[in-house]
């Protein structure tokens, strides 16, 4: 009898050593505020017994090199904070990334319309929701009133910046989040009466990437009237994905005008 | 002699002296908080996916002969029928391309299964064997509909007087009560953030702990579970941040509710909260462990990623744990062994 419970027992560590590899959740941050004039403060969390948290603040990727966080990261300048997490038993959780976002240069703006209109079920609280300062959840649906999402190939937005030519660049707050089809544009650029000031260009998307949001920074030339033209250019959703061909949806939920120093 | 379940026990609390608290000395991983503790087998209801293949595999019962039976989405089979180690018994349904919610009732001694089904628009009732009895079609007669696309029901949940009442979960968010005779009896809820109306009114089930029965309804995209008379009077809701539920599960004392999300909702996310007397998340198989602070719970999260997307939990007689997941790469259903 005691013969047949040993080999159980080893029957039994046989499937545990067959069974794959289990890995550790990303961990959580949560930021006192994205948009900040003096400081802010990001907290990580993955509470689990042996779990040790490790972060870059220059959006470089996560090492076991990296810093230990010990502690809340107190900001003052805009940052890119990812984080990861380790455990001698556990695979190394996937990188999460928060972006923060000093207003100290920022320029004032509106957004004076936007064609096409915003898809009826994602509005958001209308066109001032994108320069209210108020960051949208990641759960793009835990937040309705701070995203606009379009489903488009061009979006085109009319800026107005009474502080004409101050700023020299223009930072658009967007989500990524490839599971519900929304993805940064391809393309993002700038008109100043019919000249073009600004260019960017978005690197196409790996499968498997974090819902995040993005600061994409366009840098403009200088520029002299009140009204600036933006047009984004969607991403097409790229052949790994399940909507391959189509635009992918475009999700705004803040628009900044600033000048750096 | 010692039991198998407490030789499992101290040497569980002799790992956890060594500081490796997920792990048996058998090496084999170990989820839950306190008393709710169990082992994992990822690989417990695998099949060959050639012959039986599964979609999204969406809920779990366990019949009186102790078979757990799996409702999935895809129309090769329906359903297939388990038993306790994982071997496949029986499998058959090919006609609900949008197989969702399965509930087992016993009925003067014969056990039925109620299928909703959401790209048929309605609910089917069916032997164990398969062969379809009733069906309730788009609730025409309520007034609050106009046309089946509106209704997509989820969940059923079916009292001992054989009153049936459907969650039109992905629909209209209104929950429907017939009587044995087919007669809508009562409309209520419907979608709103209003106390007794619902964002997404996923699982329903019948609460039989108290004095009076009650209905447990998921508000999922609120993280809430609401609980109702079964004349649908709002009696109270039960807060549980970070946890996306689908269906409340009572089993004893306690309610098991799979959890498809959690922390910000993340795709990925999910594990199983399972619920104490008096509606306190007590355990967390694959999340963070519960905190109350001052009688609210601290936001729930992910920390091992075990499962993806947990959609049901079926509770078998040992306090065993069936898992089906949604989404989850065609995967079959994960056991937890309770230890």
């Amino acid at each position: 009898m005691r013969y047949m419970y040993f080999i159980f027992l080893m029957l039994c560590s046989g499937l545990a050593l067959a069974q794959p590899r289990i890995q550790l959740s990303p961990p959580q941050a949560v930021v006192d505020s994205v948009f900040f004039t003096e400081t802010t403060t990001v907290r990580l969390e993955l509470d689990y017994p042996g779990v040790e948290l490790r972060y870059t603040l220059d959006g470089s990727p996560v090492g076991s090199k990296s810093p230990v966080y010990k502690g809340p990261l107190a900001l003052s300048q805009s940052a890119t904070v990812c984080a990861k997490a380790f455990h001698t038993d556990f695979e190394d959780s996937p990188q999460v990334s928060i972006a923060v976002r000093s207003l100290k240069y920022n320029q004032p703006l509106s957004i004076t319309n936007a064609t096409p209109k915003p898809a009826p079920q994602y509005t958001g609280a209308g066109l001032p929701a994108l320069t209210d300062r108020q960051k949208g959840a990641l759960n793009f649906a835990a937040t309705p009133k701070a995203w606009l999402g379009w489903e488009t190939d061009t979006l085109r937005m009319q800026l107005n910046a009474p502080e004409a030519g101050k700023a020299n660049m223009l930072v658009l707050s967007m989500l990524d989040n490839a599971g519900a089809w929304i993805m940064p544009p391809a393309v993002v650029k700038v008109y100043d009466a019919g000249e073009q000031i600004g260019q960017i260009e978005t690197a196409r998307p790996e499968p498997g990437g974090p819902t995040q949001y993005h600061f994409l920074e366009v840098p403009l030339k200088p520029w002299s009237s009140d009204t600036l033209e933006v047009l984004v250019l969607a991403r097409q959703l790229p052949d790994w994905h399940d909507g391959a061909g189509r635009p992918a949806w475009i999700f705004l939920d803040e628009i900044l005008l600033t000048q750096k120093p | 002699m010692m039991k198998r379940r407490e030789f499992l026990k101290s040497s569980l609390w002799a790992a956890a002296g060594m500081g490796l608290v997920s792990w048996t000395s058998r090496g084999e991983l170990v989820l839950g908080h306190g008393d709710f503790r169990y082992k994992v087998d990822l690989n417990w209801g695998a099949l060959n996916a050639q012959f039986y293949p599964v979609k999204d595999c969406h809920e779990l019962v366990q019949d009186k002969q102790g078979r757990i039976i799996l409702l999935t989405n895809h129309t090769r089979n329906n359903i297939l029928i388990y038993n306790r180690d994982g071997r496949l018994l029986d499998a058959w349904g090919t006609g609900f391309p949008g197989a969702h919610g399965l509930t087992l009732k016993d009925e003067g001694g014969e056990e039925f299964l109620y299928i909703t089904d959401t790209e048929r628009h309605e609910v089917i009732k069916t032997t164990l064997s398969g062969r379809v009895v009733w069906a309730w079609a788009y609730p025409k007669a309520s007034g609050v509909y106009d046309s089946p696309s509106q209704y997509i029901p989820t969940e059923t949940a079916v009292a001992d007087n054989g009153d049936v009442y459907i969650a039109d979960g992905y629909g209209s968010q209104y929950i429907l009560h017939y009587n044995q005779k087919g007669e809508l009896l009562n409309v209520f809820g419907g979608k709103g953030e209003g106390e007794a109306q619902f964002l997404n009114a996923h699982g329903i089930c019948i609460d039989q702990r108290g004095q009076a029965p009650e209905l447990l309804i998921t508000a999922r995209q609120q993280n809430q579970l609401k609980r109702f008379g079964m004349d649908g009077a709002l009696k109270g809701g039960i807060d549980l941040p970070g946890a996306y539920i689908c269906r409340p599960v009572v089993h004893g004392s306690n309610v098991y509710l799979a959890t498809i999300w959690s922390g910000d909702g993340s795709s990925g996310t999910g594990f199983v909260s399972i619920l104490d007397e008096q509606n306190r998340l007590v355990s967390a198989p694959g999340g963070v462990a519960p905190v109350y602070e001052e009688d609210q719970l601290r936001p729930m999260y992910q920390v091992l990623r075990v499962f993806t997307h947990p959609h049901d939990v079926c509770v078998d007689e040992d306090e065993n744990l069936y898992v089906a997941q949604w989404n989850a790469g065609f995967t079959y259903p994960i056991k937890l062994t309770r230890v």
